[in-house]
């Protein structure tokens, strides 16, 4: 490797279900790259499938989307998605952590244990996005992002393939934007040219 | 850079110091975001507001020690969890067992029990039972009596039915079970080959030289460091040619020492110890 890996200045997590697939090809083939912000996806699948959807957005994408590793350390630039039937945590050192814990809203991975631990690890630099999705997963840990300093984007839930998830977050926290896909993906090219 | 990034975070060292220096158990090594979560949950359930008060009532009472033990180490698990990995198993390891006369596999942080016994179907299957002792460990003794027992309640027989399905075994997963009213027992056949005793991976050594190493999902709940100590730990324990099973997240690529061991199965996370 030519450069040291590096530590992102902040994070985007993002948390996706029912319809979540189109949305986040959508997302990260949009989303523009080098960036300095790492990016972490909680997306509910089929437990029984092996997971290809790394290798699929990674098809679509400007850039590198992996399935997250236990104890990697999270890289700027790099997206990392969560495995079936593993919960995704990001530690406090930096790196992404797995568990088998029990289910959190009935979900392995759970969107609220991402959220949750992305908000005690990196405080006001993280950024939450609860796309499409059938339950409300997410919702909880919008909360916590906001409680410490961080922001939280939610798609417009008239525009999401199932509504409920968007809808949870909004009905729990004071989020900072609701909008469309495109609209969320222009807001977080931007985060690229603040910091 | 201060070493504690923030009060919460002081309070969970002090916390773990403390039990380690009164009760022995060592959790310092342990992966601190889910173990956080964890404590945070058992604080819940236990009606104490803050870590502080935890950390002073631990010391002087131990049934809320061991309630803590019971409720913060993890015992989540399940029947032929990842089929795919079963089928590995019997490709890649089943051959080399039946060349022992006498097996001796270690189940290391068995939990519930539930992957032990899915383990002793497939060697039932496969004529290997008879002359194999299964030693299933946890540091967590409340689970270790329900696995010993054997008895499991039929809410996810139809899931574990569907693993062993799609394990490519023999039959039906019922076969194995006597059914209760809303429970079902293990087939004692199954269990009389079976020891169920407490180990710590972190604090406690090596007890035996086995043919087969099962830890699946216990390292991921480890810092680096605490992995290769435990790894170590498993590299003793084993016979030249004996293999080490671990869950599809975990590796032994980082393992200082990984030239001990062969991959058998990159995937499903099966090695082989050849020096």
């Amino acid at each position: 490797m030519n450069t040291v890996p590096k530590t992102p200045s902040c994070i985007v997590v993002i948390g996706a279900s029912w319809g979540g697939i189109q949305a986040l090809r959508t997302l990260l083939t949009q989303l523009r790259s080098p960036f300095c912000f790492a990016v972490v996806i909680v997306i509910h699948q089929d437990r029984q499938r092996a997971s290809q959807l790394p290798q699929l957005l990674n098809d679509t994408a400007a850039f590198r989307v992996v399935e997250a590793a236990d104890k990697e350390p999270i890289v700027a630039g790099n997206v990392y998605i969560s495995t079936p039937n593993y919960h995704l945590l990001v530690e406090q050192d930096g790196t992404l952590s797995h568990t088998i814990d029990k289910p959190v809203n009935y979900c392995r991975p759970s969107v609220d244990v991402l959220f949750q631990t992305a908000a005690d690890a990196f405080g006001d630099r993280v950024v939450a996005v609860v796309l499409t999705g059938a339950n409300h997963d997410g919702a909880a840990g919008a909360q916590r992002v906001k409680q410490r300093g961080g922001k939280v984007f939610v798609q417009n839930p008239k525009e999401a393939e199932a509504k409920a998830m968007p809808l949870a977050t909004i009905r729990d926290t004071e989020v900072d934007f609701i909008g469309s896909l495109e609209a969320i993906i222009d807001k977080l090219n931007g985060i690229g040219q603040h910091v | 850079m201060p070493k504690y990034q923030n009060d919460e975070d002081y309070d969970i060292h002090a916390l773990l110091e403390v039990i380690f220096l009164k009760w022995g158990y060592d959790f310092r090594g342990y992966s601190k975001a889910s173990l956080t979560r964890r404590i945070f949950y058992f604080l819940q359930e236990e009606r104490i507001d803050r870590i502080p008060d935890l950390q002073y009532r631990i010391v002087r009472d131990k049934s809320l020690f061991s309630r803590f033990i019971k409720d913060v180490t993890v015992n989540v698990t399940e029947m032929f969890r990842d089929p795919v990995f079963y089928q590995s198993v019997k490709e890649n390891i089943v051959p080399q067992l039946k060349t022992y006369p006498h097996i001796k596999i270690w189940h290391a942080g068995c939990a519930t029990g539930e992957e032990v016994y899915s383990l002793a179907i497939l060697l039932e299957q496969e004529g290997l039972l008879e002359r194999s002792t299964i030693y299933a460990t946890d540091i967590n003794r409340s689970v270790l009596d329900r696995a010993k027992k054997g008895i499991y309640s039929d809410s996810y027989l139809q899931q574990y039915e569907t693993n062993f399905e799609n394990a490519g075994l023999k039959g039906h997963l019922s076969d194995y079970f006597e059914k209760g009213y809303d429970h079902v027992i293990v087939d004692s056949a199954l269990r009389k080959n079976i020891v169920f005793t407490e180990h710590d991976l972190v604090i406690d050594h090596v007890f035996g030289e086995m043919q087969l190493i099962f830890c699946r999902n216990v390292l991921i709940y480890f810092t680096r460091g605490l992995q290769s100590k435990v790894i170590d730990l498993f590299s003793e324990s084993l016979d030249f040619g004996g293999c080490l099973c671990l869950g599809i997240k975990e590796t032994l690529d980082f393992y200082e020492h990984k030239g001990k061991f062969k991959t058998l199965d990159p995937n499903n996370k099966i090695y082989q110890r050849t020096r």
